[in-house]
């Protein structure tokens, strides 16, 4: 036993300095690997948040403007003229059969809101008429019921068509961008 | 140096190589599948807008009365923008409608129905390949 530990020999300089080399090296890929992993993972966890949120808020837009009664907002033909073209909209709901209301969409710097504002005139305050009414004393008074985030990172919100109604939007978070349109054929007005 | 004794002997410069080359080929092949996943959420995305372009044009001809809807190709495929730079000019649409029978196959014969069948095509990031999603809806004739 005791010859056998004196025989043995141990690594010359430049021996050492290759496998340290060589070791070093593979942690080197391997961190690099590690870091592409977690980079390609951020980015796609990034796509998937931005193709949701659009796709939530396309269809929920979709779905209510499908069944507006009334659109509030002036909306262009088409959007050759970017000047013209709104980046909010509101419509009377047509899913709420017990009151008038109206549902408005708009930017708040990033944010997609939902409004919802009903109008009424001062002199039967519970009683809620249509935005484009009047009475002896002109306009009614509006009051915003609700004012809800409905998605963030939007960067654009477009509205257009006459007949057919166009929703346009642009989802833009650190550098990855999704763009999305559906047209929507509003059932009731 | 030293003389080592036969069951000593260590790994050649060759061994050594191919051990490396080996173990490098394996991380690269690991690394490519990186990349190969972002295709697929692209490709993903890409779906997503293909059925939201092609759900516009079935809302579109659904707005338009039985009778007014013209049946055969009403737009051959084409792509969705003009300007190459829009994201929209990469998806294709094709539109046809055909009158079919109460079995929904084509039919020479009017009986109330009307098929649409809207086709939206891509190039896939992933294999460069052409792919395609089709949506129909079936248009009945109402009593007005």
């Amino acid at each position: 036993m005791n010859k056998l530990l004196k025989n043995q020999k141990g690594f010359t300089l430049a021996e050492l300095i290759i496998s340290v080399m060589i070791i070093l090296l593979i942690l080197i890929i391997i961190a690099s690997v590690f870091s592409l992993n977690q980079k390609v993972f951020r980015k796609s966890n990034l796509k998937a948040e931005l193709d949701q949120n659009a796709r939530i808020t396309l269809d929920l837009m979709a779905r209510e403007i499908r069944q507006a009664k009334a659109l509030v907002t002036a909306l262009p033909a088409d959007n050759s003229n970017p000047a013209l073209v709104p980046h909010e909209i509101q419509f009377e709901d047509g899913h709420n059969t017990t009151q008038i209301q109206y549902i408005r969409y708009y930017l708040d710097g990033g944010n997609l809101n939902r409004q919802t504002i009903v109008y009424y005139f001062d002199t039967s305050p519970g009683v809620y008429v249509r935005y484009n009414d009047v009475d002896a004393f002109g306009a009614p008074e509006s009051n915003i019921l609700e004012d809800k985030v409905i998605s963030e990172n939007f960067s654009a919100l477009d509205f257009y068509g006459t007949e057919n109604i166009t929703i346009d939007l642009t989802l833009t978070k650190r550098g990855e961008q999704v763009q999305i349109r559906s047209i929507i054929n509003p059932r009731n007005i | 140096m030293l003389s080592f004794p036969n069951k000593n002997k260590g790994f050649s410069i060759i061994e050594g190589t191919l051990a490396i080359a080996v173990l490098i080929i394996g991380l690269m092949a690991i690394m490519q599948v990186f990349p190969f996943g972002l295709k697929v959420i692209g490709d993903s995305q890409n779906t997503t807008i293909a059925s939201s372009v092609a759900l516009e044009k079935i809302e579109e001809l659904r707005s338009v009365q039985y009778d007014s809807l013209a049946t055969g190709t009403i737009e051959a495929k084409h792509h969705l923008s003009a300007d190459a730079g829009n994201y929209l000019y990469s998806y294709q649409r094709q539109t046809i409608v055909e009158l079919v029978d109460a079995n929904f196959n084509q039919s020479g014969t009017d009986i109330g129905l009307k098929k649409i069948t809207v086709t939206v095509f891509w190039v896939s990031p992933v294999g460069f390949a052409e792919k395609s999603i089709q949506l129909n809806s079936i248009v009945a004739k109402t009593a007005d």
